[in-house]
């Protein structure tokens, strides 16, 4: 089942898996370390933003609690 | 640069494995990542914990526990779990080594994902085989008990189908979330609308709870906890899931919404249905809430939520097996990594009320591991790193690698874990839910993470950092 797709990964069933998984990831590494790369994920979530996460997640807690309990 | 066919290998080959996704392979988008995300958190085990929950707390108290413990643990466990992984498109396990070590890593996914996930498709697969047993009673008006042979088959084909599914991995199991999440927020909302209009809300507040502690901070705190124990016990799948969304904010908000949002309606229509009907099983309330029409179709939503989630808790964990496994999982075609991960739940359907029986327990114990874990995991990546990882050192399993500590064992992170998880079983025994004093005023959950993390910095701190060990002076470089 898993050939139809092409999901079987390297290392299936495959004596040479390994190794051919070896080099997959060489040359992923490289490409993630060039200075060339880049990737939107990369960037973080601001701290700002965490942080008025974190307020308004508190006033939720305590407003339900108040209400609840 | 590889020819088209090629690259298309690669990029389902990197869904398969522990390979680093690449920028061009981030398949899910905000709606398809919180589509998958709704998935996971709208199955029948979010009908189940609110059931539970109903055991120790009436309505209003059981949905204020419920909302803060699970905006709570899903805060952290969010942060802990899914923005590294989506930052850097690593699978958790591996990722999880600048934490533990390759060797403690590879054991605490062994041990705490693989057993608790394990756990958890028993109860899924049982809750599938329950809802088409209670179809075909609805339709055919016959009287298949909740534990009969029947029911353990209907479970076996309930994992077949989620194998089927798995097997063709993430892009089919997006297109199968796609279909049955939204089917399942309209079930929610469905048996809330019925419940409420059956009962008056009056007379659903004043129902008591079902089996309550003697003291009423005692139950409400209880409800907390289960509420914790939810969100965190996300801790060891979704990292291998939001590695494939867009960006770090899609992956953050798209879990948040999935796993609280649109999650936390469903523990409370679970509580409720509980409270109203009496019935701790969420198959039983459809019909008799609902009616015989309407009824079987959710029960069929329900039915395809519980393999929705199997499927996205078997891709992850899987993924996660083959590189903790070692050779022997790492060698396996993806189709037999999973097929042997659903056997045991297949052979544990032949034991239906011994599973549905544990679940409360599967929930409490689950926290010992996860609550620690998420507490080291925020204190590591957050604190002592500056969210800035060494992705290459992550695949190093050499003595040199940066992340080998000593003998691929990081003793901060084992010994915090070790000292949170007493923690938790000192202030809440997870069998009998006997508990310290103090536990109605802290948790378990809560202390244990926190423990955890300290432990963790402070050994960090004084035996890790001076002996050179774990690349934490790692300063900002490409691939970090």
């Amino acid at each position: 089942m898993a050939s139809t797709d092409g999901g079987a990964s390297a290392g299936d069933q495959d004596p040479r898996g390994e190794e051919a998984f070896e080099r997959e990831l060489e040359r992923r590494l490289g490409t993630i370390e060039s200075p060339e790369y880049r990737d939107p994920a990369r960037e973080d979530l601001p701290l700002s933003e965490m942080v008025v996460f974190t307020i308004l997640s508190a006033v939720v807690v305590v407003l339900v609690h108040l209400w609840g309990y | 640069m590889p020819s088209k066919e090629n690259r298309h290998a690669h990029e389902v080959e990197s869904e398969f494995t522990n390979l680093p996704i690449l920028a061009r392979e981030r398949l899910w988008g905000a709606f398809d990542f919180t589509s998958v995300m709704t998935g996971l958190g709208i199955a029948t085990w979010a009908f189940i914990v609110g059931a539970s929950t109903a055991l120790y707390v009436g309505a209003e108290a059981g949905i204020a526990s419920t909302v803060i413990g699970n905006l709570v643990s899903c805060g952290l466990v969010v942060l802990a779990a899914c923005i590294p992984t989506a930052k850097y498109g690593v699978e958790q396990a591996t990722l999880f080594r600048s934490v533990f070590g390759v060797n403690g890593a590879r054991v605490v996914f062994l041990i705490a994902v693989t057993l608790v996930w394990l756990g958890w498709n028993c109860v899924l697969g049982l809750m599938f085989s329950r809802s088409a047993v209670n179809i075909v009673n609805a339709i055919f008006f016959t009287g298949i008990g909740r534990n009969s042979l029947v029911v353990t088959l209907l479970g076996i084909v309930g994992f077949l189908i989620a194998w089927f599914v798995v097997v063709k991995g993430p892009v089919s199991i997006k297109w199968f979330n796609r279909i049955v999440a939204p089917g399942l927020a309209v079930v929610t909302i469905l048996l809330l609308v019925f419940v409420l209009a059956q009962r008056p809300w009056s007379e659903i507040a004043a129902a008591p709870a079902l089996e309550p502690f003697g003291d009423r901070t005692v139950n409400y705190t209880l409800g907390i906890e289960l509420g914790l124990a939810t969100g965190f016990g996300w801790w060891g799948v979704i990292g291998n899931l939001s590695r494939l969304a867009s960006n770090q904010r899609v992956a953050f908000y798209g879990s948040m919404v999935g796993l609280f949002l649109f999650a936390v309606p469903a523990y409370v229509a679970g509580l409720l249905s509980a409270l109203a009907l009496g019935d701790a099983d969420p198959t039983a309330w459809m019909v008799p809430v609902a009616g015989p029409v309407l009824g079987v179709i959710a029960l069929l939503f329900v039915a395809f939520a519980n393999v929705t989630s199997v499927t996205s808790t078997v891709y992850t964990t899987c993924l996660a097996l083959r590189l903790t496994g070692g050779r022997l999982f790492h060698r396996m075609a993806w189709v037999t990594v999973t097929g042997l991960f659903l056997l045991a739940p297949a052979i544990a359907a032949f034991f239906p009320a011994f599973v549905f029986n544990s679940i409360a327990n599967l929930l409490a114990w689950s926290a010992i591991a996860f609550a620690p874990l998420v507490g080291i995991h925020l204190v590591d990546f957050y604190v002592l790193r500056r969210r800035v990882l060494n992705v290459r050192a992550c695949y190093d399993e050499s003595p040199g690698s940066g992340y080998s500590f000593w003998k691929g064992w990081n003793p901060a992170a084992t010994v915090g874990l070790g000292v949170g998880a007493l923690v938790y079983i000192l202030l809440l025994n997870p069998s009998s839910f006997a508990h310290a004093d103090v536990f109605q005023f802290v948790s378990a959950s809560i202390p244990a993470l926190l423990v955890g993390g300290a432990v963790h910095f402070i050994l960090t701190k004084l035996i890790v950092q001076p002996a050179g060990k774990g690349d934490y002076g790692a300063l900002e470089r490409p691939g970090s």
